[in-house]
């Protein structure tokens, strides 16, 4: 990219890639300030300017190709720091290939690199002028999938479909998922064996692929049909053609697994804002061609089209008779070859050809067989150096000259420093400056929310947890200090003094995609994050930013870490309190039904982004003012003793659940910071699902087929019902403040909306 | 490595309006198949349903 020609905005994702280059930049101030503190040591191999990375990069890319993130980020840091250690210089590198561990399921890198990788992609093909294209692969019916195995497991069981562990239909899923996200690799990567082809799985069913070298058209069309080829023979092979879609099981065209792709040249991405959404348009066109192929059948305006569109840009001599001939021909032809497809598909399907062994069995012997072995050789990882990889960190195992709740950075870094000093080796400034770099992506961030991925809160926890009995043995608690502090908190000693965690889960992040796009989405996600949960905790009296850590588990679920406590900018002690909780989470509901009242447009206005007036007239059309007006996408079913009601909850609601951290990882190995998390997750899970319900109940949701209000009158049980959701609810906050949680739980509703024109009363 | 094609440098304007009458939100389906129309009609890269078609009836393409 010449300077000055593209911005940042003008790059898809290009906010990360500009912090991402800023983060190697030693600014003047900064620079004044280390020499000051080291005058022996050299930074001058250390850029001075956002301009001299971009030429680094360039450099790189010229010399190596693209790169994977952290192999780009390591490539920079070993030209930065040309006189360490080579033992230094090779910690780095093995941290750094530690990031490309590929995630499970897929062997794809994992989500952390989705938007960086991206933007550099994006960056990439408009600064070499190479061509570079991405593919965004969406799967279908994963929820309809699971179901599918697990009344296949039943039925071969001979149990009930409930008595089988849904883990296991879930494993299968993920195993004919794993093959299609291989094979897609696999197509590429012998159609461009000469090209760099980095996969990442961007979403629990999306998936983006960056390939170098791919940018004519005609080759990105013949690669979509191979790889929808490719994908198709799997799904039948699998025998996943048939069982209902979980979402629309009265629609055949959307029965059974799959996956649908579009490719992008990404040097001719013009607005990067709606890129992804377009994208999503295209793929959401393709399954329906493609469910349609399923079945026999085509649909014939596309082939008219397609059929059209290469007539008229050919032999412009032909007489508008022999073009509509031609493309009934096209047309006669495709309905042929449709039935063939289906055909030939259902003769490798073994649901259909008596040849082929099918269930379980069949299944895993076919994929096994089917199985490519490309994604082992796409990129290179390493794991991460021993010395890193030791856990817990905390307690007794602290790294020597950490203090107590010290962030996970610290302890890596005091780690490695120990592990280097007991070496004879000295890093001076400029050094400890780029290792301290490399060490911060061993904690990564949910490039959606802008918080901790969630393995970084896994870890956290257990340190925190183990550091607590350290943590309080710093206080004299006779002292006035710590006494004041107690009784600011509510508690009558040190002994009471715990962490606590909370699991935030927001209803309706599916309905903000549908509404404004992954994009916009994107900033109320990190709104939820910063804002509401870590303005709440500010607002409790937590000093949110030193003490706590927030985490993006997917979704609209978050979990947070609260430290035991800490000192506060005047040097005075704070201790965290059941108080103080309950008071963040009262007041992450109330930000909560803040947020459903402000106005979508000066919302995106205030997060700098440009409301056209086509967006105007968009949310005019479509009456979404607040955020109140989301409409929830999915239909859920209320079953009254006057039958079932289908009702859908708009907007955007909060459910959290609170527990204090008792256990020490160190003493009780059987507990652990992922137990701990996921049970407030599921309870957070388990709020959100009483709170539509109850939602519903009192009225605040949409009744899809008919007059909200009427219909709620017909119900004998609403308050019955209602009463014990409340009771429920009660019994779940008991561990916390059992006196006063029924109560809140009353006023809970408080801040929902006024009636609207969705029909919530 | 191939080489860009030059002849599709920009979007064309017809979709481009299309996408900016429907503003920054999920297509619908409808709206989605209209888009993947438009594509063919341009001639922008999109899955060839005659192509997928050939390639699964023939199966010597494998």
């Amino acid at each position: 990219m010449q300077q000055g020609r593209v911005a940042w905005s003008d790059i898809l994702e290009g906010d990360e890639v500009e912090r991402f280059l800023k983060s190697f930049v030693l600014s003047g101030e900064e620079r004044k300030h280390l020499q000051q503190a080291h005058p022996q040591v050299d930074f001058s191999a250390l850029p001075a300017t956002l301009a001299q990375v971009q030429k680094d990069v360039s450099n790189i890319w010229r010399n190596k190709g693209f790169l994977t993130p952290a192999e780009l980020k390591n490539e920079l840091i070993q030209q930065y720091m040309p006189d360490a250690d080579p033992v230094v210089r090779d910690f780095v590198a093995g941290i750094e290939l530690s990031r490309n561990r590929p995630e499970a399921v897929t062997g794809y890198l994992p989500k952390e690199h989705a938007y960086l990788a991206t933007g550099l992609a994006h960056f990439y093909a408009l600064d070499s002028g190479m061509p570079m294209a991405m593919v965004e692969v969406d799967f279908s019916n994963m929820g309809g999938t699971n179901a599918y195995f697990r009344d296949l497991l039943a039925r071969e069981e001979g149990v009930l479909p409930e008595e089988v562990e849904p883990r296991r239909a879930e494993l299968m899923t993920d195993k004919a998922m794993r093959l299609l996200a291989a094979t897609i690799t696999d197509v590429i990567a012998k159609e461009l064996p000469e090209e760099r082809i980095i996969p990442i799985r961007t979403g629990g069913d999306e998936l983006r692929i960056l390939v170098t070298g791919l940018g004519d058209y005609d080759e990105i069309t013949t690669l979509t049909s191979k790889l929808h080829g490719a994908i198709e023979r799997h799904v039948a092979g699998m025998g996943l053609q048939d069982h209902k879609h979980a979402k629309a099981p009265d629609d055949p065209t959307r029965n059974g697994f799959g996956a649908a792709l579009h490719i992008q040249d990404m040097a001719m991405i013009e607005t990067p804002q709606t890129i992804i959404q377009e994208m999503d348009g295209v793929i959401s066109a393709n399954k329906q061609i493609l469910g349609l192929l399923r079945l026999g059948r085509i649909d014939e305006e596309a082939v008219e089209t397609e059929a059209a569109g290469k007539l008229l840009r050919g032999d412009l001599n032909m007489s508008a008779e022999e073009i509509q001939r031609k493309i009934a021909d096209e047309v006669a032809e495709a309905k042929i070859l449709a039935e063939q497809v289906a055909q030939k598909l259902r003769y490798r399907n073994p649901a259909y050809n008596g040849a082929l062994t099918g269930g379980v069995k069949g299944f895993h012997a076919y994929v096994d067989s089917a199985m490519p072995k490309t994604n082992s050789m796409l990129f290179r990882y390493g794991e991460v150096p021993p010395v890193l990889a030791a856990h817990p960190m905390g307690g007794e195992n602290r790294p020597e000259g950490v203090a107590p709740l010290a962030a996970q950075e610290a302890r890596y870094m005091q780690a490695a420093l120990h592990h280097f000093a007991a070496q004879g080796i000295a890093l001076n400034a400029a050094q400890r400056h780029l290792l301290r770099l490399s060490i911060e992506g061993l904690t990564p961030e949910d490039p959606s929310a802008e918080v901790m991925m969630p393995q970084g809160m896994v870890k956290t926890i257990d340190n925190i947890a183990a550091d607590t009995k350290d943590f309080k043995a710093q206080f004299d608690p006779a002292s006035d200090a710590s006494q004041r502090a107690l009784a600011r908190a509510g508690l009558r000693d040190m002994a009471e003094i715990k962490p606590y965690g909370l699991g935030v889960s927001f209803h309706n992040l599916a309905g903000l995609n549908n509404a404004l796009g992954h994009h916009n989405a994107d900033l109320v996600l990190r709104h939820m994050a910063k804002h509401i949960i870590e303005g709440a905790l500010e607002y409790a009296g937590i000093p949110a930013r030193d003490s706590t850590a927030i985490a993006h588990h997917g979704g609209g679920n978050f979990s947070v870490l609260i430290h035991p406590g800490g000192v506060d900018e005047g040097g005075k002690p704070w201790f965290a309190s059941p108080v103080m909780v309950n008071r963040a989470r009262v007041e992450i509901r109330k930000r909560t039904a803040e947020l459903n009242n402000t106005n979508i447009a000066d919302f995106l206005l205030r997060k700098d982004i440009y409301v056209t007036a086509g967006m105007e007239q968009y949310f005019a059309d479509e009456g979404l003012k607040t955020f109140a007006d989301v409409e929830d996408p999915k239909t859920r079913v209320h079953l009254s003793d006057k039958g079932p009601v289908e009702y859908k909850v708009n907007g955007i609601h909060a459910a959290v659940s609170t527990s204090a951290m008792t256990f020490d990882p160190a003493g009780r190995p059987q507990m652990s910071g992922g137990a701990f998390i996921g049970r407030l997750r599921n309870e957070a899970d388990e709020k959100i699902e009483h709170m539509r319900a109850h939602l519903f109940l009192r009225g605040h949701a949409q009744i899809v087929d008919g007059n909200g209000p009427a219909v709620l009158q017909d119900y004998g049980l609403a308050f019955n019902e209602a009463a014990r959701m409340i009771r429920h609810s009660a019994h779940m906050d008991r561990g916390l403040m059992p006196d006063q949680s029924a109560r809140r739980e009353k006023n809970r509703f408080r801040f929902q909306q006024p009636p609207d024109r969705r029909g919530r009363p | 490595m191939s080489e860009h094609n030059p002849a599709a440098a920009e979007q064309p304007a017809e979709i481009r309006a299309f996408l900016e009458a429907i503003g920054p939100r999920r297509l619908t389906p409808e709206e989605a198949r209209q888009l993947n129309l438009l594509r063919l009609k341009h001639g922008l890269p999109a899955m060839s349903v005659t192509g997928v078609a050939a390639l699964l009836a023939d199966d010597e393409k494998e």
